[in-house]
């Protein structure tokens, strides 16, 4: 309960140097209106003192408040992953006895296995149409989900004694199962490489996103640690990349972006969310294009470059398209699988 | 008792539910609180970062602190600090760091009295502070804290808080002694006053 009794030689000046007071009426302060209420009500006479050293703290507290809570998530997720993989170090044990236990069984198999050996030389590939989002476990247990558009082929024989090897065309987004933290000492079992068109992704770790699409490959790291190789120069090079790491490859070179963009944007798509940040309209038809297969047809190029400024959430192409046309003043009409744009 | 201390004392037994509500209750505040310090959003939320997995890592090493956001914003601002010597930009930030303050313009209800102005000076008047002058007038009119909390926050003794607010405040009056005094700042001074006297008690 408020001891309002305090303050009844209270002045100004003294309310300003009371810590009760300034605790109520702190700017994120939960209580400041029932608190004034409730003072005024104690002392009528005081009224005008409370609102002249109310309206001081108001002009003071009236500054520009940088919440940053769109990055809260990410940071988050940042922070579970480290704490997680803390944990993992500290089981490092049980996993290896766990890791031998398997080679037991791969050995046993491999030995009893060899009328299987057709089996091994197949590749599998699964494909995505246009639209479709797709969950798929690989034989080791990781998860890949799979952006409309899209396919990724392995080998049908996958087991931990060979490199986990993917290939992949178009948009994924990689959950590959833990494997061994010390980088100096991998085991071919414990290599995971996903190869895209231009760059091969080695991965050290946890969760990241694969856009190779048309003239650029982009790969985002939400968490744990993965090893890019490409060429440059057409001389094999390679970078190891942090979370919240997007490296873009383009014009036989890589190009780092530290933490440019939060993982909810690269990863929206896996969530079936439609999500943009400050996008021009080429964006938004990039997107509509590659992973739903539309074919846009847009009047005027110049449009193009209009951006979109501040973030667009919505769940679907119908929604998109009523956002698209009402901030940029633009006639969106859609037939099956085209959609026209024109000013309006 | 504060929610915040339940939440910290079944974090303390592990409670993971718990931790991500502190988290989330705080993220904003400390983001802000950083951003005072650095324009680098990237560094803000490696401290906080930092922090969260380090808390987490020793929370059976933990106390039971007298309030929740006192004790993150200390720990986080030593953690921010640290950061931003290891960038070498700072050689003592002891004296030596910069704590930003940005009128909010946008929310303003412009009345009668003609806030924007008052606004405009306010801002000026900030601006003119040391660093740790600003920090000291932001963590006790925006963030409510008492002098025992924020002697705790920035490390120094309570009467070297008292000390420091009551140097603001007579900066602020200093810089007042233009023709235009506006009503409310001649409230500054009466503080001013008032600090000299509590000043003396000690």
């Amino acid at each position: 309960m408020i001891d309002f009794e305090k303050y009844a030689g209270f002045s100004a000046d003294e309310f300003l140097n009371d810590d009760d007071f300034i605790r109520f009426t702190s700017a994120n302060s939960t209580e400041r209106e029932s608190f004034i209420i409730g003072l005024k009500k104690h002392y009528p006479e005081k009224t005008e003192a409370i609102d002249q050293v109310i309206r001081l703290l108001e002009v003071y507290q009236n500054q520009n408040a940088f919440d940053n809570r769109e990055n809260r998530q990410p940071v988050w997720e940042r922070i579970e992953a480290s704490i997680e993989k803390e944990k993992a170090r500290s089981s490092v044990k049980i996993i290896r006895l766990k890791r031998f236990l398997q080679a037991a069984a791969v050995f046993a198999l491999i030995f009893s296995a060899g009328f299987f050996g057709w089996y091994y030389l197949g590749n599998k590939e699964i494909s995505t149409a246009k639209g479709q989002i797709l969950n798929v476990t690989l034989p080791d247990g990781s998860q890949v989900t799979l952006n409309g558009n899209s396919s990724i082929r392995y080998h049908r024989a996958w087991f931990n004694t060979q490199v986990r090897e993917v290939w992949i065309r178009g948009e994924a987004l990689f959950k590959v199962q833990h494997i061994n933290r010390n980088v100096a000492r991998i085991k071919p079992g414990e290599r995971f490489i996903v190869h895209g068109r231009r760059v091969n992704i080695e991965v050290l770790g946890t969760t990241f996103n694969v856009f190779d699409r048309h003239e650029k490959t982009d790969v985002g790291l939400i968490s744990g640690k993965i090893k890019v190789d490409y060429l440059e120069k057409n001389k094999a090079n390679s970078l190891v990349m942090r979370p919240g790491e997007t490296v873009r490859y383009q014009n036989n070179k890589p190009v780092v972006k530290r933490r440019s963009i939060s993982p909810v944007y690269i990863t929206a798509w896996a969530r079936r969310q439609l999500i943009f940040k400050d996008a021009s309209l080429g964006d938004i038809i990039e997107t509509l294009e590659n992973n739903y297969g539309y074919k846009i047809s847009l009047k005027d190029s110049v449009l193009l470059n209009t951006r979109i400024e501040g973030t667009i959430n919505v769940p679907d192409v119908p929604q998109l398209l009523e956002t698209v046309s009402s901030a940029l003043h633009l006639h969106v009409q859609q037939n099956d699988n085209t959609i026209e744009i024109t000013p309006n | 008792m504060d929610t915040n201390l339940l939440l910290w004392k079944s974090f303390k037994e592990g409670n993971w539910a718990a931790y991500t509500n502190i988290y989330n209750s705080h993220f904003s505040l400390l983001s802000n609180y950083g951003r005072k310090f650095t324009s680098d959003i990237e560094l803000i939320e490696d401290a906080v970062h930092d922090l969260f997995t380090k808390l987490w890592a020793s929370k059976s090493k933990l106390g039971e602190p007298v309030s929740v956001k006192n004790y993150l914003y200390k720990a986080f601002r030593n953690t921010l600090f640290v950061k931003m010597q290891s960038l070498s930009r700072f050689d003592n930030l002891d004296d030596d760091y910069s704590f930003h303050y940005e009128v909010g313009y946008d929310a303003v209800i412009t009345d009668k009295e003609n806030r924007h102005e008052l606004q405009n000076r306010m801002q000026q008047m900030i601006k003119q502070l040391p660093a740790r002058q600003r920090e000291i007038v932001f963590l006790r009119f925006y963030e409510g804290m008492s002098y025992e909390e924020i002697a705790d926050v920035m490390a120094i003794s309570v009467n070297s808080s008292y000390k420091l607010l009551y140097k603001a405040i007579n900066k602020l009056q200093e810089l007042l002694k233009a023709p235009n005094v506006l009503v409310v700042f001649h409230l500054l001074g009466a503080v001013y006053l008032r600090q000299a006297q509590i000043k003396n008690l000690f």
